[in-house]
């Protein structure tokens, strides 16, 4: 199992989070919520075609909706496979980060 | 509906340009989805704010977006760009055959093309090196009506004519009186012969020639002096600084002038010029000093005399334009210091000369060209490209449906039609650039001999400029996106359905109009062979046609000195036994360079007269056909006597000539000679005379016989010897020097047979191209034809039958242009070839021919080979 890079682990995080409304907005706003400060449209959108290509994500397109402006949005699921990478790398995560409790004690 | 959502979305909030900025970076969808986002945002944002923040807000999240954007979309193009190079060069590999064809045929089309403009544009490079060039005129005299000529330009003027402008005419800045000039320098003993000028001391001001050493502006201002080029100091004084140095100088009479003064002097060196250009109607070694003219004894009056047009004037003007009013007064010069003169002085732009041939009595040494011949040369050039070019795309789009394969497979995974189409022009760009390279180092490496065709220096280092490459640049481009266009379209076109369904063969579509490619290949090369043919067979016709006296064993000997000697030599070569006939002449016989008048009724009229010796029409073989020859026995025939030729007779309207007094001088005509051609078969023969100019005689002409001609030569110039002082004999046969007059004529001719043959050679690499690959094609249909029981004659008869179909018809468009454009180029000539049937036939059974050696093979192998070969594989 290949490691994700941070930005593929924060966008599939984002999308499992908000279930089936995830789309680009508020993919945005999700990561905004979760780490502070917004990323810019081009990064979400070329970490999002990679994992669209190693097929972690699967891309819809809705039907128009209202909220747009009879527009369509273009949705974002993951696949079985991204879901196993994602409970992977948390557990990965919580392996990393065992032990480790007070970082106050490094600085020291 | 898809569509109208797209276009809604485009009329969204987001500033135009990031629109555009983003189209062009992303796929469409991906396009369509960041827009949608952005737009989302924008209209809530738009609730609470102004338009202006939103506006800004826009472009900021556009302008932040778009590194990641290029990464993205760049590292992908990189990634197809190097997959299509990987296709490009496995299909190059993969049909060797196929890529020589298309590359050597390309290749060699630019070549051709690369060569012909570099000789073109170093036509067109004459005499531009000046500054001021436009302001520079020459002026010479136009006759209208005269000398049996509808028109006629005779480029030398008298000496005075540059002065008298300058001193007259506002319009008129400066002026330079040139003389041609050539003669013998002698330094330690050593004899040079070099050609050169006289110039007057403006020289330097009017034309920029590089001088070295020495004082522009004071080397040409005091008699004897003289002005070398480089190489001709270099050769004369090696290394040493030739200024000051004093030597001796020979002048040697002029041969289309007439008798002159023998005159010998020393000139001093006033100093150096750079070689003249290769480019320059002026072609000198070194200039002496106009004023050394009227210093020597007898030619006081030379300059100042208005009676001999032996000079060659040049003026620069304030304007690029003469004026009316120049032009005006400029003509009347005529009646003010020539009466009885027809001719009228008019200017002639310096960048004219080269390109003018009609001018009679121009400057020696600079070959004219014809500017027709440009513009043939240059079209030429075009359609060897274009055949080059078809060649490429019937081969590559004849391909193409052997690569359906490929292109059903990139359609499936997704490729869109631009990609594809991008593919193909950008792979038939790379090979015009790699048929570009090899072009140009064949045009390199081809360039001494091309040179030496073209009789011109042309040198690879020409090519080495910015617009030579800028040429071969947007050449490459050029080529590449006309060849590639087709095959391109005709990639992107194909239905994702009908190629997977179909197995193979391209859509009729695509083959009809390939074929009606080769049918305009053909058709090209055809109507190119045919004009080769009528070029040669016009050259070969006035080579060998009757011109009204024998031209071969004549040989002529232009005397340095003259008078009683010349009689002593005529003597001495008469004695031998192989020597037929001798006699003299006063000038280059049968050219006409002097004019005398006489009346018809109150009118004068000009006609042109000729000075010969008595036996002269014997060494000729001119026919007299009515009266008798000059002869001895008649004392008068000295003083009165003249024989016309009969165009003469005619123009005088001369009843029974023999015996007619001509007025005013009462000349008696005591005899006709048939009609001969005197100069060029472009002219009209024109009414001429002889007189008897035995004492004053400058050539010696003789007949000899055919057998023994180096001994004879020996004998003569033996004789030669003899009598002159100088080791420097000279002499020409007649039939030489009748050949140089045709020698442009004979030179395009050559040029055209060479590049009609490249262009046949192209289009027959493309025919054996389409041959083996619709062989190729038809491999199973042919075995199984054969396991039918088709003879291999049949199956031969079947192969060829579209191709011949191709030139024949390509025949049919051939022939009315054939007629047209021949016709054309044949009116120029007086003497012409009928264009007959036969040559119409032999080209298209050229085109034939070519065709079955080109298919010949291909077919003869299928033919033969055993179908089994061709079956078993399936």
């Amino acid at each position: 199992m290949l490691l994700l890079s941070r930005s593929e682990e924060i966008i599939l995080a984002a999308i499992w989070k908000l279930k089936i409304e995830a789309y680009g907005v508020t993919i945005r706003e999700q990561i905004y919520n979760d780490i502070g400060h917004y990323w810019s449209f081009g990064v979400i959108y070329k970490t999002l075609k990679k994992m669209v290509r190693k097929e972690y994500v699967r891309r819809f397109e809705t039907d128009p909706s209202s909220e747009r402006g009879g527009r369509a949005k273009y949705v974002y699921e993951l696949t079985e496979e991204g879901v196993t990478c994602l409970a992977e790398i948390q557990k990965i995560n919580a392996d990393v980060w065992a032990g480790i409790t007070d970082l106050t004690y490094a600085k020291k | 509906m898809r569509k109208n959502r797209y276009k809604r979305i485009n009329k969204g909030n987001v500033p135009l340009f990031g629109r555009l900025l983003l189209r062009l970076l992303m796929p469409t969808d991906d396009y369509r989805e960041f827009i949608g986002n952005l737009n989302e945002i924008y209209l809530k944002t738009r609730q609470h704010s102004s338009a202006l923040f939103c506006w800004f807000w826009c472009w900021i999240r556009v302008i932040e977006s778009i590194p990641a954007i290029i990464t993205e979309t760049v590292s992908w193009r990189l990634i197809m760009l190097s997959n299509y190079i990987k296709v490009a060069f496995r299909n190059l590999k993969k049909y060797k055959a196929y890529s020589f064809i298309n590359l050597s045929g390309l290749a060699i089309g630019m070549a051709c093309f690369l060569l012909i403009t570099l000789y073109v544009k170093n036509e067109f490079r004459y005499d531009t090196f000046h500054n001021d060039h436009d302001r520079l005129f020459r002026v010479i005299r136009h006759y209208s009506n005269s000398f049996g000529q509808d028109e006629l330009l005779v480029g030398g003027t008298p000496a005075p004519i540059a002065e008298r402008m300058i001193d007259e005419m506002a319009e008129v800045e400066n002026g330079v009186t040139i003389g041609e000039l050539n003669g013998i320098l002698t330094i330690n003993d050593n004899d040079l012969r070099e050609v050169g000028i006289f110039a007057g001391e403006s020289f330097f001001d009017m034309f920029s020639f590089v001088v070295l050493a020495g004082k522009p502006k004071e080397s040409l201002n005091k008699p004897f002096t003289i002005i070398l080029s480089k190489s001709l100091s270099e050769k004369m004084f090696a290394d040493e600084n030739p200024v000051g140095r004093v030597f001796r100088f020979t002048k040697l009479k002029n041969l289309s002038r007439g008798p002159n003064e023998k005159e010998e002097y020393d000139v001093t060196v006033t100093g150096i010029f750079e070689d003249v250009p290769r480019a320059s109607h002026l072609q000198f070694e070194y200039i002496i000093s106009l004023a050394t003219v009227a210093s020597t004894p007898g030619n006081e009056q030379r300059l100042d005399s208005w009676g001999m047009s032996h000079y060659y004037n040049y003026v620069k003007l304030s304007n690029p334009e003469p004026g009316a009013e120049l032009v005006k007064m400029l003509e009347e010069y005529t009646d003010r210091f020539r009466k009885g003169d027809v001719g009228k002085y008019i200017l002639q732009p310096l960048e004219d000369i080269h390109w003018n041939e009609q001018v009679v009595d121009d400057i020696p040494g600079h070959g004219a060209n014809s500017l027709k011949n440009a513009y043939i040369l240059m079209s030429i050039a075009f359609v060897i490209l274009l055949i080059a070019c078809i060649n490429y795309m019937n081969l590559a789009s004849a391909r193409f449906s052997v690569r359906l394969k490929e292109i059903g497979l990139r359609k499936v995974i997704g490729a869109e039609k631009m990609q594809l189409f991008y593919q193909y022009m950008g792979e038939s760009l790379f090979m015009s650039v790699f048929a570009g390279l090899i072009g140009a180092g064949i045009a390199v490496a081809a360039l001494p001999y091309y040179s030496l065709l073209v009789g011109r220096e042309l040198h690879w280092t020409e090519f080495v400029s910015f617009s030579s490459l800028g040429i071969l640049v947007l050449l490459t481009i050029i080529a590449g996106t006309i060849s590639g266009i087709y095959p391109a379209l005709f990639a992107t076109g194909f239905k994702l359905v009908a190629i997977l369904q179909s197995r193979g063969s391209g859509s009729k579509k695509g083959s009809l109009f390939r074929n009606s490619l080769v049918v305009v290949q053909y058709g090209i090369s055809i109507f190119l062979i045919a004009s080769t043919i009528v070029v040669f067979r016009q050259i070969q016709f006035i080579k060998n046609s009757d011109i009204g006296y024998n031209r071969e064993n004549i040989v002529v000997i232009p005397l340095q000195n003259y008078g009683a000697i010349g009689k002593n030599i005529l003597e001495d070569l008469k004695a031998n036994s192989s020597v037929i006939a001798v006699s003299g002449s006063y000038e280059i016989p049968l050219t006409l360079n002097n004019v005398s008048h006489y009346s018809k009724g109150d009118k004068s009229i000009s006609v042109y007269m000729s000075g010969i010796g008595y036996d002269f029409v014997d060494v000729f073989e001119l026919e007299i056909v009515d009266g008798r020859n000059f002869s001895r026995e008649y004392g008068r025939d000295k003083e009165t006597s003249i024989i016309v030729n009969e165009a003469f007779v005619e123009k005088f309207g001369l009843t029974d000539p023999v015996g007619k007094l001509m007025k005013p001088s009462d000349h008696e005509v005591i005899g006709v000679v048939k009609n001969f051609q005197q100069s060029s078969m472009r002219q009209n023969i024109v009414p001429m005379f002889f007189f008897l100019s035995a004492d004053k005689d400058t050539y010696i002409t003789a007949r000899i016989s055919p057998d023994n001609i180096p001994e004879t030569v020996s004998f003569i110039e033996e004789t030669m010897e003899k009598y002159s002082s100088e080791s420097n004999f000279d002499y020409w046969f007649q039939d030489e020097y009748f050949d140089k007059i045709y020698k442009s004529d004979q030179r395009a001719g050559q040029i055209f047979g060479l590049f009609a043959g490249l262009s046949i050679f192209i289009a027959c690499l493309g025919m054996y191209g389409l041959a083996s690959f619709s062989i190729e094609k038809r491999a199973k249909e042919i075995a199984v034809r054969k396991v039918v029981g088709a003879s291999s004659f049949e199956i031969l008869i079947i192969v060829f039958r579209p191709f011949l179909k191709w030139v024949v018809i390509a025949n049919i468009f051939a022939v009315p242009a054939i007629f047209f454009v021949m016709n054309k180029w044949l009116q120029e000539f007086i003497y012409k070839i009928d264009i007959d049937v036969w040559i119409y036939i032999l080209s298209g059974l050229i085109g034939i021919f070519v065709t079955i050696l080109a298919v010949g093979y291909q077919s003869y192998r299928s033919a033969t080979s055993n179908p089994v070969d061709m079956l078993k594989c399936e």
